[in-house]
């Protein structure tokens, strides 16, 4: 029998028809908090890690000369630095408080799912204030 | 089952760079937002310094090797294709080797 596969599954031509509905928000409504801050660690420290040539780079540019130093003030001080360097901290708080409940998970505290719950969302709100604080600190 | 198989290393070295890089980032940060008004002398001066410059070559290191085991443990996870799956790792891994390379011969340009 023909088939297509779909997710690894073998699925029969006669059902190729059927459309697959992904309703992102419905899927993330559903999940507990802990799942979200659990991707979102994965999804700041890969975002993180792709601007790591960016941050050496920028270390390089600051040593280079005076006139990479200013320039690299001055783009910090730009509309478009300072949306970068939010975005760019809001990320690093996220993935430092998440990683420090991980931290405590594996030394056996929020254990407990109540207390997952708590710290996750300690960890989210942590993260978000600090964000807000730099912007307002830019 | 042997100790490297067991997996027991990669986990132990995510946490102890984890725990550097956190409190590097975190000193660094103050040290950044307090000290706003340095010029490029002072920046270089302030780099230039021993205990400074292994702090920020330890910082590099730790990051790097944090970052190889998250994004390993995300390229095992979601890329199933085994070819697929060593030429992304060896990318990885390369790219990180030179940005390591990059951070010691920017600290090494300045002694």
């Amino acid at each position: 029998m023909p088939f297509v596969v779909r997710s690894g599954c073998k699925i029969p031509m006669s059902r190729k028809a059927r459309p697959v509905f992904l309703n992102l928000g419905l899927l993330l409504a559903r999940m507990p908090v802990t799942a979200i801050v659990s991707i979102g660690h994965r999804l700041t420290g890969i975002f993180l890690a792709l601007a790591t040539p960016l941050l050496v780079y920028a270390f390089e540019t600051s040593l280079s000369s005076s006139a990479g130093f200013d320039r690299l003030i001055s783009l910090s001080q730009s509309v478009p630095g300072r949306i970068v360097a939010v975005v760019l901290f809001w990320s690093l708080a996220q993935h430092l408080f998440s990683g420090i409940r991980y931290l405590g998970i594996d030394l056996g505290f929020w254990v407990s799912r109540t207390q997952a719950r708590m710290s996750a969302w300690v960890a989210t709100a942590l993260a978000a204030a600090f964000a807000v604080f730099g912007a307002l600190a830019l | 089952m042997s100790r490297r198989a067991s997996g027991l290393r990669a986990w132990v070295v995510q946490r102890l760079t984890a725990v550097y890089v956190a409190a590097f980032t975190v000193a660094a940060v103050l040290a950044l937002a307090l000290g706003s008004g340095l010029d490029h002398g002072e920046w270089v001066s302030l780099v230039r310094q021993p205990a400074v410059s292994i702090a920020i070559l330890l910082f590099f290191l730790s990051l790097l090797l944090h970052t190889w085991v998250g994004l390993r443990d995300v390229l095992i996870d979601y890329v199933r294709e085994p070819t697929l799956r060593i030429i992304l790792l060896s990318l990885l891994a390369g790219g990180l080797v030179a940005c390591g390379l990059w951070v010691l011969v920017i600290i090494l340009s300045l002694w």
